[in-house]
């Protein structure tokens, strides 16, 4: 479970406010995968990484009671100038997982096969995506939170980590953000609106696109 | 397969150590590169920039302030002065070196300001072992005493600590700052009696230079290696309270600011 406590996230640029979140409570439950959409720069990376815990709220508070993975995005959080083994050997470390398993799990999965050991910094973004999502597939999270990732590499890649995140879903969670409908409609069944630092919740994720498409057709 | 989430103070303990260890092995493999020697360069340079200063410091003066050995008196100046120097560079840095693994919740800038301190304290053992090493080849030492020696090596190691501390916080919020702290700091050796002995200084000079904390460090470390050498200048309480009182007020800060600190500047 998470729960968000008044929460409020400003950023102050040049003089002016611009409000991700305004005193938003919330709590998500478990066994609902979430459809966060929002028009761009609404916040919903940001909101994102609040839940995460990789930023903090400007106050307010946010507990989480469950294993809460890291964004899954684009940039990934690798280093450059390590190889893709040396970043999973990382990552496999500071979550406790077995080095090993988590190195040959994430080099079957990624099929990336000579560049896995290469550094990063010569990788293109489909290959950093595919390590950043063989990662986090490797490791058991209750939640997974995934930014815009879903159209990663190829049509076989992509059925295979439609498959792997249908086997993730019998026990885990996501929140996702993306402006794809139907990226959204596969994989969530529930959605939140993010607009104007304020959150709304639909207990459906269609009724949540469409009122998405309200609000960008107003504005 | 659901669990509970619950993780009792053990399995913290353990998680931190495991992310204070990996981010450790991380920094080894890429502070000099992938390139030839890697990480002995850390150990290296400052081994060869203390072999140029005395061959050039020596050939210009003659007879060294303390002892016989101009070799001896510079390198245990620069020595001590380096172990809070480089912890200081080193940990000021530290954040913004490895903002890019900030991206997982579960590493913190506490965790990469605790394994920069651990990997330099490690690296400056390995420097002054193999420094001193090397000198006690070509001049004969009397007897060591370890109690200043270390003495003076925590001490430097906590002031550098808490002073890189306190700089990951200003230099964060302000660039002005940095640039600031740099041009301020680069003469600050020519003043901490790296070069001579604070003793030599006149006297409404040596009570302006009592102020700067390395003139004690650099006393004290010496005392060590000058069996003879009293260094009654030193204000150990001074010096030990300053640290203390920098690793604090640093942590402090960082406390403080840790949003701030987790968004890039």
């Amino acid at each position: 479970m998470i729960s968000l406590y008044h929460v409020t996230k400003v950023f102050k640029h040049k003089g002016e406010f611009r409000y991700i979140a305004k005193d938003v409570s919330f709590t998500i439950p478990r066994g609902e995968s979430i459809g966060l959409i929002g028009r761009n720069g609404a916040g919903k990376s940001t909101l994102l990484k609040l839940i995460s815990g990789t930023i903090k709220p400007t106050s307010g508070q946010i507990i989480r009671r469950a294993n809460v993975s890291f964004p899954l995005g684009f940039q990934g959080s690798f280093n450059p100038s390590l190889t893709g083994e040396q970043n999973v050997r990382f990552v496999a470390r500071i979550y406790g997982q077995d080095t090993e398993d988590l190195v040959h799990y994430v080099q079957d999965f990624s099929e990336l096969e000579k560049a896995y050991y290469m550094p990063v910094k010569a990788y293109s973004s489909g290959m950093k995506a595919r390590l950043a999502f063989g990662v986090s597939m490797g490791i058991n999270f209750d939640y997974y939170l995934v930014d815009e990732i879903t159209a990663v590499g190829d049509k076989n890649f992509q059925k295979k980590c439609r498959q792997v995140f249908q086997e993730k879903l019998q026990s885990s969670d996501i929140i996702m953000v993306s402006h794809s409908t139907a990226a959204l409609k596969d994989y969530c069944t529930t959605g939140i609106v993010l607009e104007d630092g304020q959150l709304t919740y639909f207990p459906n994720i269609d009724d949540a696109i469409r009122m998405h498409d309200e609000n960008m057709a107003r504005r | 397969m659901t669990y509970v989430y619950s993780k009792t103070l053990t399995d913290s303990v353990r998680q931190q150590i495991s992310i204070i260890f990996a981010l450790i092995v991380r920094e080894m493999t890429t502070r000099y590169g992938t390139k030839f020697g890697g990480y002995m360069w850390a150990v290296l340079d400052p081994v060869l920039f203390i072999a140029i200063l005395t061959t050039v410091f020596s050939a210009i003066a003659h007879v060294p302030p303390l002892g016989r050995s101009f070799l001896l008196f510079f390198a245990t100046g620069y020595a001590s002065f380096y172990i809070y120097r480089s912890t200081a560079d080193q940990v000021a840095s530290a954040v913004e070196a490895n903002r890019a693994l900030l991206n997982y919740p579960v590493v913190r800038p506490f965790d990469a300001i605790i394994s920069r301190v651990l990997l330099q304290a490690a690296t400056l053992f390995v420097v002054n072992l193999l420094l001193f090493g090397t000198i006690s080849i070509f001049v004969e030492f009397g007897q060591l005493r370890m109690g200043p020696i270390l003495t003076a090596s925590a001490i430097g190691l906590t002031l550098g600590a808490g002073v890189g501390i306190s700089n990951i916080v200003w230099f964060h919020l302000s660039s002005t700052y940095q640039h600031i702290w740099g041009v301020i700091n680069r003469p600050a050796f020519m003043v901490s009696g790296v070069f001579f002995l604070p003793e030599s200084i006149p006297i409404p000079y040596r009570e302006i230079l009592m102020w700067n904390p390395l003139v004690h460090l650099v006393g004290i470390f010496r005392m060590g290696f000058y069996p003879t050498y009293r260094a009654s200048y030193v204000n150990l309480p001074y010096v030990i309270g300053l640290a203390v009182f920098s690793v604090v007020f640093g942590l402090f800060l960082v406390w403080l600011f840790d949003a701030r600190l987790r968004e890039p500047k």
